[in-house]
């Protein structure tokens, strides 16, 4: 089962990954945040002992999917200990707060930058997850900008 | 109702109360300790708290093998860098930090560049990273009542060139020995014992409240809460008072723990912020700015904060109130908390009374929402939140 697990995880971060950096064209509230990245600033979510893994750069003004790669150089490591607290964080089952407070991982970097990318990531998640899952992690759901279907084709095709 | 999943972790010894500071050579020889460096500043050494210590380990096996003093408030990568420059030269083996929030974080960093073997602690800045290769030993003594650093995991150091705050989280961080000698507090002012204070009774409060809290942290929180009550008046009324003066530094070690464990909410995300932009002392920022949380949080809050009117007041108010009513009479119990301590002790209500100007608010909100304190606050907060609360405080 363990496979299996690895094996979803690495969808999902696959369509977070490229989701993010779909949001980051389309949504005028992650480009901002984007915005504020320096240059180069690069990002990795890693799930211990041995992956998956998934890591973005800022590169040229625009965000990029450097794929399902770990980037332990990164300026910002998110590393869950484990795939059984991973998983809920990636199908929506629980915030990335929640997660934290658990103390299901580690974080290596600047915690400001961290904090930027928690918003990311939650405005990114309204647009993956039908509010039916959103409502149950998030007291506010932030309101789309595009559809989902525009982010998801983008996700798919554009980034 | 015990959370899905927690954790809990603070394996600081406590040497409490009256000739505390006359055991630290017997515990430091069982951490194989016996030439620390002494960290402090140059106040504390004037008005005399560095000789009480020396004088308390006189004749023992534990000699100070290096003092560092030059502290300022706000500590930075360059003081802890020099303090490990004197470390290493003077072949020191553990760490004896003697002071306030600012020395103890120091003292922090130092047990990261000498326990990581490094030269730049700045690459191991983060969350639950540190892997140490030396164990350093490491005793606080504080000197006020209020931060708790004594009894938590975490510390902020500036970097000044690449402007930015250092957060380090680590149970690494977390001292083997804090010693509270009511002689290291008897010096402190009423102002500044009463603004420590309520910092510690913010740590207790959003502790209890946060997403993180657990059965362990709600426990400890809930002792300092009595302590800060009954014995912080005392304190600030009469310095001398070694009673409440023991207390406090208790329920300040208490309240850190509890936070230690489940971190702060959102009080701490503005309060550093308005540190931060505006200059403001931090037991000020939290004074003036914990009842405006509460009535920000008191909607999903209100069950929690009635439970803490029990500790806030004691059984007879609590049994007096409807239960309906009780989340909202504990921020009315806080509040008077504060302006009693106003007339006591001369601590500010407002904003405005600490200089900060409302062309200062947004700047402050931006930063606010950037503190990592933000995400453990049970209800979720928004720029424009931040400038509704502020606006209030000012």
């Amino acid at each position: 089962m363990r496979w299996l697990k690895a094996l979803l995880l690495r969808v999902l971060l696959w369509f977070l990954g490229r989701g993010i950096c779909a949001c980051a064209r389309l949504d005028s509230r992650v480009a901002a945040e984007v915005a504020g990245w320096a240059e180069g600033q690069r990002l990795c979510l890693d799930i211990a002992p041995a992956g998956p893994a998934m890591s973005l750069a800022k590169q040229a003004g625009r965000l990029r999917f450097l794929g399902l790669r770990a980037a332990p150089e990164a300026d910002l490591v998110i590393r869950f200990k484990h795939l059984e607290g991973a998983l809920p964080v990636f199908l929506g089952l629980q915030s990335i707060a929640q997660s934290y407070a658990e103390r299901r991982m580690t974080m290596k970097g600047d915690l400001t930058f961290a904090m930027s990318v928690v918003r990311v990531m939650l405005i990114t998640e309204a647009y993956l997850f039908p509010a039916l899952i959103t409502r149950r992690i998030m007291q506010r759901i932030p309101p789309r900008e595009v559809s989902m279907a525009h982010v998801y084709l983008s996700a798919l095709f554009a980034a | 109702m015990l959370p899905r999943y927690y954790e809990f972790y603070n394996p600081v010894k406590v040497l409490s109360g009256d000739h505390a500071l006359e055991n630290l050579p017997y515990e430091m020889a069982h951490l194989n300790a016996k030439r620390p460096i002494l960290l402090t500043n140059q106040q504390l050494v004037e008005v005399g708290l560095v000789r009480i210590l020396e004088e308390a380990i006189q004749g023992s096996d534990l000699t100070i093998a290096a003092r560092f003093t030059e502290i300022p408030q706000d500590s930075s990568v360059h003081v802890v860098n020099a303090a490990g420059r004197l470390f290493r030269e003077a072949g020191c083996d553990s760490i004896v930090a003697l002071g306030g929030g600012s020395v103890i974080d120091t003292a922090k960093g130092l047990r990261v560049l000498i326990g990581q073997e490094t030269d730049d602690i700045m690459q191991y800045m983060g969350a639950d990273i540190l892997q140490p290769v030396r164990r350093v030993p490491f005793a606080v003594i504080p000197t006020t009542a209020g931060t708790g650093s004594e009894a938590t995991l975490v510390a902020v150091i500036a970097h000044p060139e690449r402007q930015v705050k250092m957060e380090f989280v680590s149970h690494h961080l977390l001292p083997d020995l804090a010693v509270l000698d009511p002689r290291m507090t008897r010096s402190l002012p009423p102002r500044i014992t009463a603004s420590t204070g309520m910092d510690a009774l913010v740590h207790a409060i959003e502790g209890y409240t946060s997403i993180q809290r657990n059965p362990l942290s709600d426990a400890y929180a809930w002792a300092a809460i009595e302590l800060i009550r009954d014995y912080l008046p005392r304190a600030v009324a009469n310095g001398q008072d070694t009673e409440a003066r023991l207390a406090m530094a208790n329920a300040a070690l208490m309240a850190g723990a509890a936070f230690s464990n489940a971190m702060v909410g959102l009080v701490h995300a503005i309060g550093h912020a308005v540190g931060a932009v505006a200059k403001v002392a931090h037991g000020d920022a939290m004074t003036i700015l914990l009842p405006h949380v509460m009535e920000y949080n008191l909607d999903l809050l209100h069950e929690r904060y009635g439970q803490l009117l029990l500790a806030l007041t004691g059984p007879e108010l609590y049994a007096a109130t409807p239960a309906a009513e009780r989340g909202s009479q504990a921020i009315a119990v806080v509040r008077s908390f504060s302006q009693r301590l106003q007339q006591a002790g001369g601590l500010p209500l407002r904003l405005r009374d600490v200089g900060v100007t409302e062309d200062l608010l947004p700047a402050i909100a931006r930063t606010a929402i950037n503190d990592g304190a933000l995400l453990m606050n049970p209800k979720e907060a928004g720029l424009d939140d931040v400038l509704q609360i502020l606006r209030q405080a000012l």
